[in-house]
Formats: structure tokens, C-alpha cells, sequence
């Protein structure tokens, strides 16, 4: 890619997101600084709460459109909960996320659980948990962040030499490079509230660049219908029905599953969680619903019909993969190319700058904090915050450097795994006065690990099951449905089950959490 | 407590309606393959009936939800001494 465009708008991103970091720095201030480095001092409005309490990352710009490009029209299907998602993350648990963490003063989901619990070892677990599955993630968007950043970035003194790193290629390491510093410097300035604030900003650049390009894409191949038909005949029948074209993408047994994957699994990420934490008021909850509703319908649905058009504007991609970049640049200008391709890069930045806010506040707030030095200074918590965001980052970029070739499984496996893990629990903590530490423990690790032991059969012996996506690592898809669902229900089940056989909490130490809301005094 | 309780149970009860439609749905047309689709402003009939319907649904229903049918609470005091 030799047009300066893309590159132009990806600096401009790149320095936006540090001017964001200072003035999130800034407004954080106000209150303490755990609570508004890790927090934002509960403060976030609707917009922030509609656009970044989601699942959504580099994915949803990179690799959903190259899977609408291959399989056709059955990957409605595959997001067809998204209609679900806005009432599923906020009207379940918002209201009980945001009370509960008042009630108890956490700031972090393991304090949250611990507080309510009564359990320092449930809170332990979580963090354990949490990091665990977290490091997973961070390592994927490292690789894509760099993947991203290599196609633009011009030759610099050494880039065109043989020399290797880990077997990657001199821009490959470039990008990881200048990618890590970038997250790093604007996470370190602003904490939570610098993720926050880049996730709405990639979000709005995200809706931008799909309103740009679904139009453009419409107008090139001459219709939807044309472009259903040119698939079609391309592709066979399967790139109109189910289960897909070329490859059972998606089987009945799948169809279900991802139904539940992304409007339940959406309400189980820490990321979420926390958010629910974090929110101002009860109105800004309700309108946050109303944005995000509309904004999955404005994103979701033209990204289907914009690559259903790009099968018969770009057929026989070799590499489907790259069906978002190439189609921007063959339909629009180098400048909307540009501010198109900058969306996917905001998506990556802002989730590793989530993920690492979350691991820095497990490792300073849960561990340091809670365990080893309760009455650590501020200056002492500051230092160990910003050390640990660094620390935490250059191992994931190293990581990214030696990752193997499956990104978007890993992906898929991590936000399964989170889901089932702290979906199940929150739940208990926030509906079920009867609920014990023991349950909620027996719920998280049950689900935890029902997934990874789905997992790792398939990354041992890498058979393909020939349903599902094409790649170079499957699950295990007991009957048919996505490890997912069979972790959601072990983890139900164990939740319940232990939590019966145990001693009941006595329930005056329950009561406040259950209690109806006090009046606030009128100010 | 009651309210929040209403309110899950509430989405509960559209997601299990929402899922039950869309899955039955795609069961019934996406999965029996035609040589030619029926299309419907462009789209295959099974997606603009299974999931366009149903997504505009869920869409009216959520805008009710966050106008309407939520209530406001207070959330209560912070705990200073955690």
C-alpha cells in the first residue's frame, strides 16, 4: 500500500487516542485515584456505555466481512442476536451491577464478587481467573494491531533488510512496536477513562466508515439483488441458505448456539461487567439501550449487505481476509480508504487498552492492594498501575510475536470462556439472596474449565470437524453446539447444585444487598 | 430488587420469543436450499421474514424498554469504608 492516505489517517488516530489519554488523565482527578483510574469515578454517560459495554473489537470491521464474503447470506443468521444484544447487556444486570458495587464500594468485578460473598478466595479465584483468560485475548489483538499497522507504515532504516524476529518480518515487528507504545503511552496517561473515550471514538469512526461504504458498495455492484445473484452463480445456492456456501458454516446446532453466544455471552465479559459498574445514573442506563439498539442496527446489518456486494465487485479474493481493505480502496477515494481502515485499527487499540486496564486493576487493586499493602500510599498504587500496564503489555506483545496463526479462535474461545465464567456468578450475587461463595466459586471454575477442556482436545490433534470456520484450530462441538453452551449450562448447574448443598448465608449479612433502594436526600 | 427482577424476567421472555422464531424460522426455509432464491428487496425471503421482521421487533421493543418500561432507581449511597 503505497498511498500516504491510510497512513495520514491512522497518525491522526494514533495521536487523537494519546490526546485522549491526557484529557482523561485530567478528568479522572477529581475523585480518588483508584476509583478513577480504574473507574472513572462511576461517571460514564450514555454514550460511553452504548458504545464500549459490548462485544466489539477488531473483528466486528475484519474478520466478520471476510466471513460474509466466503459463506453468503447465512452470516444473518450468525449475528442474528444482535437484535438482542442492548436489553440482554443492560436491562438484565445493569441496575443490580450498579447498586451492588455502591452497596460495596468495589471498583473491580473479583472485589465485587468478594464483597458480596464475603470470600477473599472467591475474589483471589476471579482475579486468577480473569487475568488468565484476559492474557489470551491480549495476545490476539497485539498480533492484529501489528497486522494492521505493517500494510501502512512506510520502509523505515532496516525494514527492507532479511533479518527476522521470531520468524516475523521486519514491518511486522515495526508495527508491533510502534502499536505497543502508542496503547501504552494513552493507557498509562488516562486509565479506564482513556479506553472508555477511544472505544467512542473507534465506535463513531466504525459507523462512519460502514454508512461510507454501504452506499458505495450498493451503487458498484448495482443492487442487492444483482450482487445475491452474482454469489450465487459464483459461490452455488449455499451462498443464499444455510448452512453456508462451500462449507457447512453454519449448522442448525451452530445457528442456536451463536444465538446465544453474542446476546448472553455479551453480558458475562469483564469488560461489560465493569462498565455496569461504572455508569452515572438509571436514565443514562435507559438511554444507553436506546443508542446501542439503534446503532447495532445501523452497523450489523448494512456489514452483511456491503460484503454480500463485495462478491461481485472483488470475486475470487485469494485471501478473503483482506476483503475490508481491498474493497475500500477499490470503491472509495485514498482519504475515505483511509478513515475506513483507521476504524478496524481504533477497534484493536481500544480493546487492548480495556484489557489492560482490567489486568492492571487485578494485579494493583486485588492483589497488591487487597493482599499484601492495604495501606500502600496512592503515589505507591500510581507507580504499580503504570508499571503494571507496561509490564502486562510488553508481555503480550511478545507474545504476539511467537502467536500462531489462529487469532480469531482464540478470540472466539476467550469471550466464551470469560462468559462462562463470571456470567452465571454475577447473576447469583445479583438475583439470589441464597447464593454462597461456594456456589459462585463451583459456577466460575465450572464453567472455566468445561470450556478449555472443549478446547483443548481440538488443539491437539487440529481435526477439522468440517462445520463452524475454516482455520487451523477447532473446539470439540459436543452434539453439534459451540463449547459455549455447554460451559454456560455446567456452569448454571454447578452454581446451583453447590449452592443447595451448602449452608445457607445467614441473612442479616445478605439483607442490604437485597434490601428495596433508600431515598436519596434531595440536594 | 422487584423491578430489576421484572425487568430480567422481562428480556427473558423476548429473548426465548426472539430465539424460538429466528431459529424456527431459518429451520424451516434457510436450511432447504432452492436452485434460485425467492429474494425480497434483494435479500433471500428467509432473511428478510426470520431475521429483518424479528430484528425490527426486538428494535421497537428495546426503544419501548428505554423509554417506557424501565424504571429509574436510585442505586444507592458508595460505600466509603470498603
Amino acid at each position: 500500500m503505497t498511498d500516504p492516505a491510510p497512513l495520514l489517517a491512522l497518525t491522526l488516530l494514533m495521536g487523537a487516542s494519546v490526546a485522549i489519554g491526557v484529557a482523561a488523565n485530567r478528568w479522572a482527578r477529581a475523585g480518588g485515584f483508584l476509583k478513577g483510574y480504574f473507574l472513572a469515578n462511576r461517571g460514564l454517560g450514555s454514550w460511553s456505555m452504548a458504545l464500549t459495554a459490548t462485544v466489539m473489537s477488531g473483528g466486528t470491521f475484519m474478520g466478520f466481512p471476510s466471513l460474509v464474503y466466503q459463506y453468503g447470506w447465512v452470516l444473518a443468521l450468525w449475528i442474528a442476536s444482535y437484535m438482542m444484544v442492548p436489553l440482554c447487556t443492560f436491562a438484565v444486570l445493569g441496575k443490580r451491577m450498579g447498586r451492588l458495587s455502591r452497596l460495596t464500594g468495589a471498583i473491580t468485578l473479583p472485589e465485587l464478587l468478594r464483597e458480596r460473598f464475603r470470600s477473599p478466595a472467591l475474589g483471589a479465584a476471579a482475579s486468577t481467573v480473569m487475568t488468565f483468560i484476559l492474557a489470551f485475548s491480549l495476545v490476539s489483538q497485539f498480533k492484529a494491531g501489528a497486522i494492521i499497522l505493517q500494510t501502512v507504515l512506510p520502509a523505515l532504516p532496516g525494514a527492507r533488510g532479511d533479518w527476522t524476529l521470531a520468524g516475523q518480518s521486519p514491518d511486522f515487528v515495526y508495527g508491533l512496536l510502534v502499536f505497543t507504545l502508542v496503547v501504552v503511552t494513552y493507557t498509562v496517561l488516562g486509565g479506564f477513562l482513556a479506553a472508555v473515550w477511544t472505544d467512542v471514538f473507534q465506535s463513531v469512526l466504525m459507523a462512519v466508515g460502514v454508512l461510507l461504504l454501504f452506499p458505495l458498495a450498493l451503487a458498484r455492484s448495482g443492487g442487492l439483488e444483482p450482487a445475491t445473484l452474482a454469489g450465487v452463480q459464483a459461490a452455488g445456492p449455499g451462498f443464499a441458505f444455510a448452512p453456508g456456501a462451500e462449507r457447512e458454516f453454519l449448522p442448525f446446532t451452530l445457528a442456536v448456539s451463536f444465538f446465544c453466544m453474542w446476546s448472553i455471552a455479551g453480558m458475562g465479559q469483564p469488560a461489560t461487567l465493569v462498565r455496569l459498574m461504572a455508569f452515572r445514573d438509571t436514565p443514562t442506563l435507559r438511554h444507553a439501550m436506546l443508542l446501542l439498539a439503534v446503532y447495532n442496527t445501523l452497523i450489523y446489518l448494512p456489514l452483511v449487505f456491503t460484503f454480500i456486494c463485495a462478491r461481485s465487485i472483488l470475486p475470487g479474493l485469494e485471501k478473503p481476509d483482506e476483503v475490508m481493505p481491498r474493497l475500500a480502496l477499490e470503491i472509495a477515494s485514498p482519504l475515505v480508504a483511509g478513515v475506513i481502515l483507521a476504524a478496524p485499527f481504533g477497534a484493536v487499540m481500544a480493546t487492548v487498552s480495556a484489557f489492560l486496564v482490567q489486568i492492571s486493576s487485578a494485579v494493583t487493586q486485588d492483589l497488591y492492594h487487597r493482599w499484601i499493602n492495604p495501606g500502600a500510599p496512592e503515589a505507591r498504587l500510581r507507580l504499580l498501575s503504570h508499571a503494571s500496564i507496561i509490564g502486562v503489555a510488553a508481555v503480550g506483545a511478545t507474545g504476539g510475536l511467537f502467536s500462531p496463526k489462529f487469532l480469531q479462535a482464540i478470540i472466539v474461545f476467550a469471550g466464551g470462556a470469560a462468559a462462562c465464567a463470571f456470567l452465571f456468578p454475577s447473576i447469583m450475587a445479583c438475583f439470589w439472596a441464597r447464593a454462597t461463595a461456594r456456589g459462585a466459586l463451583a459456577s466460575m471454575l465450572a464453567g472455566v474449565l468445561t470450556v478449555l477442556a472443549l478446547y483443548v482436545p481440538g488443539w491437539i490433534t487440529r481435526q477439522d470437524p468440517l462445520i463452524g470456520e475454516k482455520g487451523n484450530f477447532y473446539p470439540f462441538y459436543l452434539f453439534g453446539f459451540a463449547p459455549f453452551v455447554w460451559g454456560l449450562l455446567a456452569s448454571a448447574a454447578a452454581g446451583i447444585v453447590v449452592t443447595l448443598r451448602d449452608r445457607a448465608p445467614e441473612p442479616e449479612g445478605v439483607a442490604r444487598f437485597f434490601a428495596a433502594p433508600e431515598p436519596v436526600p434531595a440536594k | 430488587m422487584q423491578a430489576s427482577r421484572r425487568e430480567a424476567l422481562f428480556t427473558a421472555a423476548v429473548w426465548v420469543g426472539a430465539c424460538v422464531y429466528t431459529c424456527t424460522f431459518a429451520y424451516f426455509f434457510a436450511y432447504r436450499q432452492a436452485p434460485q432464491p425467492e429474494l425480497i428487496l434483494g435479500m433471500p425471503s428467509w432473511v428478510f421474514w426470520g431475521i429483518l421482521a424479528p430484528w425490527a421487533a426486538c428494535l421497537a421493543l428495546t426503544i419501548w424498554a428505554a423509554l417506557r418500561g424501565l424504571r429509574d432507581e436510585e442505586l444507592g449511597e458508595e460505600d466509603t469504608g470498603a
